[in-house]
């Protein structure tokens, strides 16, 4: 009891507002810090609005962290200002995935390989909000495709898994295929 | 005839002036050191929830952690702040399970100057991988070049299961070099197929993540 008495309510009360007030700023200027994203990393090295086939991750070569080693990847940083662009893709088997990324990480766009047969992805990403079409991330993620999603910038990446040295030959020929290419609208 | 009385004023002694002047300076620096004290716990936790999370981000299976909004876009601030902070790059949550282990299965921080086994079971029809990196998310140096094992690359038992081994010394089957890192975090990825996966599957996929058992020390 004495204990309570003891107890300025009011320094407590002040520093319960404080503390809540300044973890609610630091949470959003974390948010809002766009400058360490993986696409300010990958668009500071890489050509944009051009599919790049990277080297294999090894410590040497990471480009962002915790990138992980299972797979090779291409990577296109995208920019529509003025105009679309176009995706093209083969995932030929199980492990083969092709993302879309905001800025901030968002995935726009993902699809999966199936073990069934092979996918191809026809991507079309333009610029303007007004003349989306229609896709989600949870948007059915199968067959070859040809679709549309809005993204002012962004990032693709394709991703081929690594099944060992008989098979980085056709894993690397399959990615090679891949494409992102400016589109005039 | 009514009297009045009047008091004399009485100037306060030393003594009491420099109670009320303590006592000002008191309640200055208390109020000062709350304030302070209030920002560094503001900053600690904002950083500790975006850079480790929380239960408000964060699903735990045993010693993996799951954001479970991470690359949505209708993603939690502390999800969102820990892509932008972190640079990872993350399949989102709808498309893939990503899970990462900082301790091993009774709760021990992982660290390279301990042997780990890692009990897997089979994940019929689903691509997986198993990555290790060091605290800050750099591949850890090795001779073999070896870094991951995936469901491609793993050789597992008759029966679908696998166990892959971390360790310094080198050791027969899937063992992956971990020597001279530090602190060690796991990432444990499994894809989706193509058609989603439903939320019971979901669940049975969570109860299929490896057990990390720590073996040795030296």
């Amino acid at each position: 009891m004495n204990l309570f008495k003891r107890i300025d309510w009011r320094l407590l009360v002040i520093f319960v507002l404080v503390a809540v007030i300044v973890h609610i700023v630091a949470t959003f200027l974390a948010v809002n810090d766009q400058r360490g994203t993986a696409y300010a990393r990958l668009a500071n090295v890489l050509p944009h609005n051009t599919m790049t086939i990277v080297g294999p991750v090894d410590t040497q070569q990471a480009l962002l962290p915790y990138l992980s080693p299972d797979a090779r990847y291409a990577f296109c940083p995208f920019d529509t200002a003025d105009r679309a662009m176009r995706v093209h893709a083969l995932l030929p088997d199980l492990g083969w995935t092709v993302g879309v990324y905001a800025p901030d990480g968002t995935n726009l766009y993902f699809a999966a390989a199936s073990s069934e047969r092979e996918t191809t992805i026809n991507l079309s990403i333009i610029p303007a909000d007004d003349r989306f079409l229609g896709l989600s991330s949870e948007a059915p993620q199968t067959g070859d495709t040809d679709q549309t999603i809005a993204a002012p910038k962004g990032f693709i990446v394709v991703r081929a898994p690594d099944r060992g040295d008989p098979y980085r030959t056709e894993t690397q020929s399959v990615l090679e295929k891949a494409s992102c290419s400016v589109r005039r609208t | 005839m009514a009297s009045l009385e009047l008091k004399s004023y009485e100037r306060p002694s030393a003594l009491a002036l420099v109670r009320t002047v303590a006592a000002i300076i008191f309640r200055a620096v208390s109020l000062i050191a709350a304030v302070a004290l209030a920002t560094g716990v503001g900053v600690w936790s904002s950083r500790y929830m975006i850079s480790r999370g929380s239960p408000l981000s964060v699903d735990s299976y045993g010693p993996w952690q799951h954001w479970r909004a991470l690359g949505r876009e209708n993603a939690d601030p502390y999800s969102k702040a820990h892509l932008a902070s972190t640079g990872k790059l993350r399949i989102s949550a709808d498309s893939a399970g990503i899970f990462e282990a900082r301790t091993d299965s009774q709760g021990a921080r992982l660290h390279s100057s301990c042997n780990y086994k890692i009990d897997g079971a089979s994940l019929p029809g689903l691509w997986w991988s198993l990555s290790v990196f060091d605290a800050r998310g750099r591949l850890i140096r090795n001779d073999a070049d070896r870094y991951t094992f995936t469901a491609d690359t793993i050789a597992p038992n008759p029966n679908g299961s696998y166990v892959v081994t971390l360790g310094r010394d080198a050791r027969p089957g899937n063992w992956i070099p971990t020597g001279g890192a530090g602190r060690l975090v796991l990432v444990f990825t499994v894809l989706d197929p193509a058609n989603g996966l439903s939320d019971e599957q979901r669940v049975e996929r969570n109860k299929r993540l490896p057990v990390i058992t720590r073996e040795s020390c030296s």
